[in-house]
Order: structure tokens, then sequence, then C-alpha cells
């Protein structure tokens, strides 16, 4: 039972120690910010306590002087230096260990604790680091940290407003999920019952409305009707200020038609003045973050699990979709494109689910940059772009590793050292960019940094010297540069201690590959390199077009394919050398029956165009069979190595029909036909 | 603890009677040809793949990793699929002649294997366990993957 609780707290631990990082790298940048640096006490305190509380006692005792430090710096006796930032990073390793290990039991690891700890004491003990502040801090203090504001919403619906069916009333209840509101209503234009036409409107409102919303949001509300009422909002407080009794007076005497309520009048009613208030408004602060669960915690395994049974559902609503075509039944066909449209709503969700943001990832590489452009003396800003792009987990786990190494290479071969930036006439502060985003069904990534770059003249010479290709060789650039992808390719003479592990560009290339996706490198000497990689979205369905080759059944993914046209027999002659020209397009055709080492089939065929790195290729089959919602299966163990198919799918009728790969395909043909 | 007897399942290939650890079996399906689909560009002992309650399993020939001669595919022709490793995607099929029984036998019983030469790709067994007066010979299934793999590159 308690192993139970340790995880759990092991797992909400190194979300603290997640957060930890991340407010320690904002810290570096703005070594002022109190807020920052109560949000890093917060979280050295529930690890402290939580430590402690299951049996992590070198870990809550650890964690007790890195935050008397902590504490030290809140109350402005210590400043922020950069020896701190780099001592608490150490500590947070150390953190991350007892994490993973519990309390130490290894000497060597013990004696490493007791100097960490000393150096971490030592912060504390040295006087010379005081500064006073104080006077800052009080200030600090008044300042409010409720977001929200109050508006005064005005509200005269047009007298015709009721006519194209407008319920005054849902807008109301509108404003009121934005957050806190007082609503006076205004009747005394309601005339006696017998003048009365019920299809005509005469209430008015005034709404004095608390939300943290912006302003816009209010407008919106209002979107649909902005012309059948008069509408009109005005900011009056910062701070929550319905409590407030000179508020009530206005709205008693608003209500009572006395005095109508006016932006001025409640402006008059401050929140900052008096503090009083300020522990009530907290107090409902809590209330409505206890009410809001915008997020749960669910462990990967459950939902892996679901999208495995959505994958089933998908199979097996194939089948039924099959059967009832088959059976002629309308009524079975109905429910069936009825469960056929609910499977596909429950799989997007599903998937969705499986999404997590890259951003998550990201810490590590922004503290991997940090640490190593330290240790190399080199000076590097890793800007991100486009952090909250989604990716399956299962393609964000693979593409740890592979980064890492990309970004490593970075900062150790790409970005050259400050004065020899200097002598390039470059800042002498190097840049790495991280660039995620959409295209299609891909997300692209990029990693550029503005460094040395790659001579192609180089990378041909030392291919050449390898082994690798022929010398006198004539290569395109893209080419040349995709050499650097090949296993035995390691530019960098001497191994280093950073990059050099004995892994290059090629493990890079094959992990992106295991998750169907593609690398490509460009670079120019001086100006610096860019690694590009495209991945799909998701990994286990897809969109598919089912064909055949010599009667086995291929499906090849729907995103790649631009063009399919019949191939009539007397267009075959056109074919001249592997390539076609049709509709006043020339494109290299494969002819997959030579692929899959089938015999040479005459009569009709199909071409399927597809999209190859920039080219468009085409591919031979013999049939087109149709498009369909597949399930992308595993081959399991034995199979695992094969090059062109990357999976198998269980179509409708239990039968089985291979996954084309296109991209490998193409690639394992010419790499086929280099070596005849 | 190691228990002091094993449970195996015995198959006949061609006239010789062979066994394997039968706690790794997890299915027994009759041999179809029409039911194999095959995988383009692999090697010969490798037939392809089923559709197993939803799950691709690729299908080995146990006949042509141990190159047996003169085998015909009858009705007693049997894919055993077995999970090694206990997970599913280690999951695959062996095609044999046909399927004797399951049985135990005390670790006592287990010679020498009797077999001094490999069959195919098949370098070493187990052992040799004499019932009745039939001799079975052990295979360990592990060796077989690790041998499919090491030659299927």
């Amino acid at each position: 039972m308690i192993d139970k609780f340790r995880a759990k707290f092991v797992e909400e631990s190194l979300d603290n120690v997640h957060d930890l990082e991340e407010a320690l790298l904002l810290l570096e940048n703005d070594k002022g910010d109190k807020e920052i640096i109560e949000r890093i006490f917060r979280a050295m305190h529930s690890l402290k306590g939580g430590g402690a509380m299951f049996g992590f006692n070198d870990l809550s005792e650890f964690t007790h002087h890195l935050e008397t430090v902590f504490d030290w710096v809140r109350n402005g006796k210590l400043s922020v230096t950069d020896d701190l930032i780099s001592l608490t990073f150490n500590a947070i390793d150390q953190i991350k260990h007892f994490l993973d290990v519990g309390d130490l039991t290894d000497s060597e690891d013990k004696k490493e604790l007791a100097a960490l700890t000393t150096r971490v004491q030592q912060f504390v003990n040295s006087p010379g680091e005081k500064t006073v502040e104080e006077t800052v801090i009080e200030t600090a203090d008044e300042v409010e940290d409720d977001d929200s504001k109050t508006f005064l919403i005005k509200i005269k619906p047009h007298s015709n407003i009721l006519q194209n069916g407008t319920n005054p009333l849902f807008l109301l209840d509108d404003l009121h999920a934005l957050g806190e509101a007082i609503v006076v209503s205004y009747d005394y234009n309601v005339p006696e019952i017998e003048d009365l036409n019920p299809e005509d409107c005469f209430v008015a409102w005034d709404v004095i409305l608390n939300t943290t919303e912006p302003e816009n949001e209010i407008q919106d509300v209002f979107i649909f009707v902005e012309d059948e009422c008069d509408l009109v909002v005005t900011e009056i407080s910062k701070g929550n200020i319905l409590r407030r009794p000179e508020l009530e007076d206005f709205v008693e005497r608003a209500q009572a038609g006395e005095e109508e309520l006016t932006g001025e009048l409640l402006k008059s009613v401050s929140w900052v003045q008096e503090k009083q208030d300020i522990e009530q408004a907290e107090k409902k602060k809590v209330q409505l973050k206890e009410h809001k669960i915008s997020s749960i915690r669910v462990s990967s395994t459950k939902i892996d699990e679901l999208v495995n049974l959505v994958s089933e559902l998908v199979t097996i609503q194939a089948q039924l979709n099959l059967h009832a075509e088959n059976s002629g039944d309308a009524h079975l066909m109905g429910l069936s494109e009825n469960i056929q449209k609910l499977t596909r709503q429950l799989r997007d969700n599903a998937f969705e689910i499986s999404l997590i943001p890259i951003q998550n990832d990201l810490m590590r590489f922004q503290r991997l940059v940090r640490d190593l452009s330290k240790e190399l003396n080199k000076d590097i800003d890793f800007i991100i772009e486009g952090g909250d792009i989604e990716l399956d987990k299962n393609i964000i786990e693979h593409l740890t590793d592979p980064l890492l190494h990309m970004i490593r290479n970075c900062v150790d071969h790409g970005i050259e050292l400050p004065n020899e930036r200097i002598k390039k006439g470059k800042s002498p502060k190097g840049t790495i960019i991280f660039k995620a985003y959409y295209e299609g069904a891909s997300v692209i990534i990029k990693v550029i940094d503005d460094g040395k770059g790659i001579d192609p003249e180089y990378i041909l010479k030392k291919a050449i010297s390898k082994g690798l290709v022929d010398d006198g060789i004539e290569l395109t650039e893209k080419e040349i540069f995709d050499l650097v992808f090949m296993s035995g390719f390691s530019t960098k003479d001497k191994v280093s201690d950073i990059s050099g592990r004995g892994v290059g560009m090629d493990v890079v290339k094959r992990k992106i590959g295991e998750i169907r996706g593609e690398v490509s490198i460009t670079s120019e000497p001086d100006k610096g390199t860019t690694v590009t990689l495209e991945l799909p979205l998701t990994l286990s369905i897809i969109d598919g077009l089912l064909v055949t080759v010599a009667e086995t059944q291929y499906v090849i993914p729907i995103s790649l394919i631009e063009k399919i046209f019949p191939l009539e027999v007397a267009e075959q002659k056109l074919i001249f050398n592997n390539v076609i020209t049709l509709n006043g397009e020339q494109f290299p055709i494969i002819d997959m029956r030579n692929i899959f080492n089938e015999p040479v089939r005459e009569g009709k065929k199909h071409i399927i165009q597809v999209k190859f790195e920039n080219k468009k290729i085409g591919l031979v089959v013999d049939e087109v069979i149709g498009e369909f919602q597949t399930v992308v299966k595993p081959f399991g163990r034995l199979l695992k190595d094969q090059e062109v198919i990357s999976g198998a799918s269980i179509m409708g009728d239990g039968t089985i029909s291979m996954v084309i790969d296109t991209n490998r395909l193409i690639h394992y043909h010419w790499v086929q036909k280099l070596h005849k | 603890m190691e228990s002091d007897f094993k449970t195996l399942i015995s198959f006949n290939l061609g006239n010789q009677i062979f066994a394997f650890d039968s706690l790794k079996v997890r299915n027994i399906l009759p041999y179809e040809e029409g039911n194999v689909t095959k995988v383009p560009n692999t090697k010969d002992f490798i037939l392809g793949v089923i559709n197993l309650h939803g799950n691709i399993v690729p299908v080995t020939d146990l006949r042509v990793i141990m190159q047996i001669e003169n085998w015909t595919n009858t009705r007693d022709t049997s894919i055993i699929v077995v999970s090694p490793e206990d997970k599913l995607e280690s999951q695959f099929g062996i095609v044999v002649d046909f399927v004797k029984e399951v049985f135990e036998v005390g670790n006592d019983k287990i010679m020498p294997a009797a077999f001094q030469n490999g069959m195919g790709l098949i370098d070493t067994f187990e052992g040799t366990v004499q019932e009745k007066d039939e001799f079975i010979h052990m295979i360990d299934l592990m060796h077989v993957i690790n041998q499919i793999e090491s030659k299927n590159v």
C-alpha cells in the first residue's frame, strides 16, 4: 500500500522538479522576479514535506537546506547570483537522484551529497552576500495578485429582439458563466397588461461582472445580437468589488429606480484602498479553483489501452459496414453508418487524448544547452518556437534521443567560440532555434543553428575517403548532405566528450525512421546548419488507399498520395527508362511487382503518384480497390526489420493487408539500384 | 524454485517427434494455405502473417527451418502459436506436420540430446526424452528465435 503512495509521491515530485527547473531557467533571465522566487520556494517546500512523509529522509533533509537558502533570497537577505543558480541546478539533479533511488546507501553518493550540502549551506553562512531590499518587498506585497477585473455592462435590448428567437436571459446566463455577477433589471418600461405586446421586449439590465476574462470575451457573448441591443461595457475596477458595501448601496438604489448605475458612479468604489476584503476575495478564489477541475491525471497505460480498444472498434466497425452492405438491409446500413460516424469521432477524441505538447520535453533541452554551453565556454541562446505543437506521446518518446543528439551536435560542433564568432563578423552570442509547426498531416521540427555550418565539399571528400561512395561520383547538394546519415560517417575525427559517443546521424535517421519520420539536413558554411524532421501525427490509425499487387493487398497512406492514374496497355509504351510522361508531367516510376520480386503482369495497371522528399514518384500497382481507414498493427518481432512494410492491417473481412512505407520503399529501391 | 518436471508439447516433423515447452504455447490452429498472407521479400521459412484475434502474427515453417525433406501439407498440418517472452509482440506461429500431445516429464528422465548434429538452422537440442518406445527431441524455443532473427537480416 505504502509503495503505491510512494510511487504517487515520486510522480508528483517529478512534476515539482520539472516546475523547479523551469522556474530556475526563468530566474536566470530575470534575477529579481519575486514571483519566480516564490514559485521555487513553494516547489522546494512541497518536496521537503512530501519527502519526509514518504520516507525520503535524505531528500527531505537536503531540500531543507536548499529551502533555507531560498527563504533568505525571498526575504531579500541574499541576492540571486549565477553561482546560486548553477548550484541549484546541481541540487535539482541530486533531488532527481533521490527520487530515483530513495535514501542513499552508496558511500560515493553520500560523499557527494555531503559536499553539495556544504556548498548549499555556505550560501547562508557567508554574510557578505546580503543585500537589503526590504522596501521593495514591502511594496511588492501590496500589489494585488488577483488578476480579475470588474466590468459594468449595460444591456438595453431593442423591443424587437424577441422576434428572431433570441432569449436575452441566455445572454445573462452566458455572462454569469464568465465570473461572478450582480444583475440589476429595469422593468419600469413594461406597460400595463392590456397594452403589452408579448412579442416585444421592454426590459433592460445592468450587469456588474467580476471576471478574469478579457473584455472582448464579454463582447463575444453579444456577437449575434449586436444589432438588436444597445450595449455599453465599461471597466470599473481591477479586482473584485462586488462585496463592497458601497456597491451594494448603489445596486439597491438602482433597483428601486432612484439612480441609474453608471461607470463613473461605480468607479468611486475602489478595491485597493481597503485590505480587509482581500482575504475574502482570496477565499473566493480558492473556492473557484476547487470547483473547476480542468485536467485529470491518468496513467499512460490506460490511455494506451483506450487507443487500442478504439483501434479494435475501428476494425470491427469496418466488418459491420461490409456485412451491412452485403445484406442490403437498409435499416442495418443506416445503423452501421451512424456507428461509423461515432467511431470516427471516438477515434479522433482518443487520439487527441494521447497527444501531448512538445513543450514538456523541451525543458531538458533548454537545460542541456545551458549546461553544455557553460562547459564549453560558449554563449548560446536557445529559442523555442511552437512548443505548444502536440504529438502522439509514443512519437515524443521516440523523439527525445534523436533531438538530444541533434542539439548536442549544434552546441558542440555547430556554434563557434565567442571570439571566433567575432572574427567572422557574427554576434558573439550564438543562437539555436527549435521550431515546430504543422504541415498537412505531418509535424515539422527544425533545429537551426547559426554556427559554422558544414561544407558539402568536405562531406563528399570525407565520404569518398571512407569508401562510402565512389570517387568522381556526381551528386546533388541534397544527396551530399544525405551522406551524413550513412552509417560509418562521422565528420569529427576525434571523438569528443559531448557528442562523439559512437552515435552519429545514422542513428538519428534510424530512430526517426522507426516512427515513420524523415530527416534531412541543409547547411551553408559560416551561416549555420538546419536539421529538419518530418513526423506523422499519430502512429496507429491512418487513412489508406487499398491496392493489390500480385493478389496481395497493400495499403498506401493517403496523406502521401498526390494523384492516381489508370495506366492503359497503350500508355505503357510511354514508359522509357523508368520515366513516364502523363498529362504533361514527367516523373520516375517504380514497378511494385519488381520490388516484391513478382512476375511481370501484362494488361491494365495503375500508377499511384506519391510525394517523396521534394519529388513526385509513381508506384505501379495492379488494381486500386478504394479508400479505407485502417489500423496499423505491428508486425511482431520476427518481421520488425522489414524494409518497405511498416505494419499490417486487418480488413473488414478478416483478411490482412500490408501497409507500405513509401519513403522507405523508394529509398530501398534506389539503394538497390545503386548496388546493381 | 525450479519444479522437478517439465510440461512439453510434442509434434511430428517427418517421421521424428520433437517437443518444446508447452507453457509458451498460446494457440493451436489448423494450417490452411489461404489463411496465411504472404509478406514480400522475406526468407523462405517465413510463410507470412495470420490474423489471430485481431493481432498480426508471423508464421514460420519449422520444416523449412530444420530442412526436412519431402513434406506435404495435410489436414493435420497445424500452426502452434507461441509467445516465448510472454509478450504479444513476440508471438509467432510454427508450422508442424501434426501436434501429438501435451505431457509431463520428470527432469530426471531428460537425457542428453541424442542428436549431435544440428538440423538446418537449429544447431543444438535441449535433450531427449523416451516415452514408451518413442524418442522425443527437445527444442529450445529461444534458440529457434535467435537463429531466425540472425538469419532474417
